[in-house]
């Protein structure tokens, strides 16, 4: 029980840390589209690098914050049959569905690794760096969720039940979120 | 066969509750196994549907709705309308509408515009003596301006899945037409309801206090020209303009408005990458799932299936439309986009209709069911504000409804509506 509140622990500034680094990326993304306008406009020579750069900082907050999204269940989801299902029967619907997750995380994280070492070799036009930085994200992803999904189904076989609320928050809930 | 794999396989999947994207992930996943086809691709094709330079738009739009909702442009806007419409009879659910036809404008998210206006608007209409199910009901019903009326990232998504057929300046400029009619049909419908009920009228401030609201506003509400001009202008490309326009309201609100603090801002901030990551996995995995649906040549299959009921184009895009208002009702506006388009428009084209024309049914189709149960957010939402459950609301919702779709139908059945002022002024 000890080494799985350290797990959670561990998790829960995992996804602290995801949520610091996307929210940084998606300010420079800004910035990028910012300074492209600037170039372009003002200084009269628009640089080449910022859309490249831009798509995959993209993939970089996407991916990593979408396994984050399977901890904290804030994904899109039809959830009319899991609503009328109680005790036992919701346990083990969640259960699959935490199964499924797991099992597309590992074919992401391994399918992921693949390619990266397929196109490491390559290099991204433009900015320079070798193309496998675009497949890294899918790693990342599929380990993550891989990680979330052994931690709730560990936790959904003890008497808790579930994992106890994150101990620290990058930032408060916010109220409503615009979609 | 593989076909058969995919779509049951999804289905099953998204009923047994698994989040939409990772159904369509793993559908796709289990399809190209069943195929023998290497799994390498479904994730180079996961990939390949995020790299798109335009759908950086997308987290963009999404953060200006954000700062619009706590940056405090709603209340100023809603004491302009409230100035410049509240003295009709029910002047509350008229200021209610234009409010939102302007800031729907702003923040292109119609639930942006329940939260931000729902949350001043209601409470103030009870405290008038409006019933609460009316309240909600037209906070609810207005709030699809935020999707028609541009900038709308919802347009982005439809017009990055219709690959090309579509622009998303063309887009931007037909639903403005459409965007205006519904908020003017949705009008009608809550004078009627306010006069049969006898709502009262507001009191108009004068015109020096009108005007000060007006310049108190103005500053915000330009945040949606700013985007929407930069992108008609050919100045900047939809990306660099929903950036600008993030760039100018966050100006707005810092320094001159004052009104968003620090802590405000990684509110936002988080709010906006868990958004981002919620949509893009979904257009992530659709660009698999979608791969695999013109392999299989499926937009034919539900062409010759369509034309098998009738091969008039006016029964076929009343049976989409019927089609998309019952998947509004059950799944997420931004899922239907990016699995419907591929499959439904290529069958539209093929009868005739314009894919701009069809980019606008599609948001005012799958728009409303954002406003039905069992899953349509703006009206949980409306109702939590409220603290009205949602069976009464749904008893007298109907006139909005009706108004709603008498400008659906028109905008079916007349191309003009959509189509007329995008080749105006874009040729």
């Amino acid at each position: 029980m000890v080494f799985l509140k350290v797990a959670s622990l561990v998790l829960d500034a995992v996804v602290w840390v995801a949520y610091a680094l996307s929210c940084l990326a998606m300010a420079s993304l800004i910035a990028m589209a910012g300074w492209q306008v600037w170039g372009r406009y003002v200084m009269n020579n628009s640089p080449t690098w910022t859309e490249q750069l831009t798509m995959l900082f993209l993939l970089y907050i996407t991916l990593p914050l979408a396994a984050v999204g399977v901890r904290e269940g804030f994904h899109l989801a039809v959830e009319i049959v899991p609503n009328l299902l109680r005790g036992r029967a919701a346990v083990w619907q969640q259960r699959g569905v935490m199964l499924c997750l797991g099992i597309f995380g590992g074919f992401m994280m391994t399918y992921g690794a693949n390619l990266v070492s397929l196109t490491w070799a390559q290099s991204l036009p433009l900015i320079g760096i070798s193309r496998g930085y675009t497949y890294l994200p899918l790693v990342i992803s599929g380990t993550l969720i891989l990680a979330f999904v052994a931690e709730h189904l560990v936790w959904s076989l003890t008497p808790a039940g579930q994992r106890p609320a994150p101990k620290f928050a990058f930032a408060p809930e916010a109220p409503q979120e615009v979609s | 066969m593989g076909l058969l794999v995919l779509f049951g396989l999804f289905f099953f999947l998204m009923a047994w509750g698994v989040p939409i994207a990772f159904a369509l992930g793993i559908a796709s996943l289990a399809t190209f196994l069943f195929e023998g086809i290497s799994p390498a691709i479904a994730f180079q094709r996961v990939i390949g549907g995020l790299s798109i330079y335009s759908l950086i738009a997308v987290p963009f739009f999404v953060f200006a709705g954000e700062l619009m909702l706590r940056g405090g442009i709603g209340i100023k806007l809603v004491r302009l309308c409230l100035a410049l419409v509240g003295r009709v009879r029910g002047g509350l659910g008229q200021v209610n509408v234009v409010s939102s036809m302007i800031f729907g404008g702003i923040s292109g998210s119609a639930v942006a515009d329940t939260s931000a206006l729902g949350s001043m608007l209601i409470p103030m209409m009870e405290k008038a003596g409006y019933d609460k199910d009316y309240a909600v009901n037209v906070t609810v019903t207005s709030s699809l301006a935020g999707i028609v009326i541009p900038p709308s990232h919802n347009m982005v998504l439809y017009a990055l899945a219709a690959g090309g057929a579509a622009s998303i300046s063309n887009l931007f400029i037909a639903g403005i037409v459409p965007g205006i009619l519904m908020c003017l049909s949705l009008c009608v419908a809550a004078y009627i309801v306010a006069v049969k009920r006898n709502y009262p009228r507001a009191a108009f401030p004068g015109i020096a206090q009108t005007l000060r609201y007006a310049a108190d506003a103005i500053p915000g509400i330009l945040t949606g020209f700013i985007i929407v001009g930069g992108v008609l202008s050919g100045v900047f490309t939809v990306t660099e303009s929903a950036a600008i326009g993030v760039i100018y309201a966050l100006i707005i609100i810092v320094f001159l408005y004052r009104s968003l603090s620090f802590a405000d801002l990684v509110v936002s901030l988080k709010a906006t990458v868990r958004t981002t990551a919620m949509v893009m996995i979904l257009v992530a995995t659709a660009a698999s799932f979608a791969y695999l649906l013109s392999i299989y040549r499926t937009p034919e299959l539900v062409m010759a299936t369509l034309t098998g009921i009738s091969d008039n184009p006016i029964i076929i895009l009343l049976l989409i439309n019927v089609a998309f208002l019952i998947l509004g009702c059950f799944m997420d506006m931004a899922a239907l986009i990016l699995i419907c388009t591929p499959i439904f428009l290529p069958v539209a084209m093929t009868a005739g209709v314009d894919p701009v024309q069809f980019g606008i049914l599609m948001m005012m189709n799958l728009g409303l069911g954002l406003t039905t149960p069992p899953v349509g957010a703006c009206l949980f939402l409306g109702c939590s504000i409220a603290k009205i459950p949602m069976e009464k609301t749904i008893l007298t919702i109907w006139p909005f409804y009706l108004a709603i779709l008498v400008v659906l139908m028109m905008v079916t059945f007349i191309p003009g509506i959509s189509l007329w002022l995008p080749n105006l002024l874009l040729g």
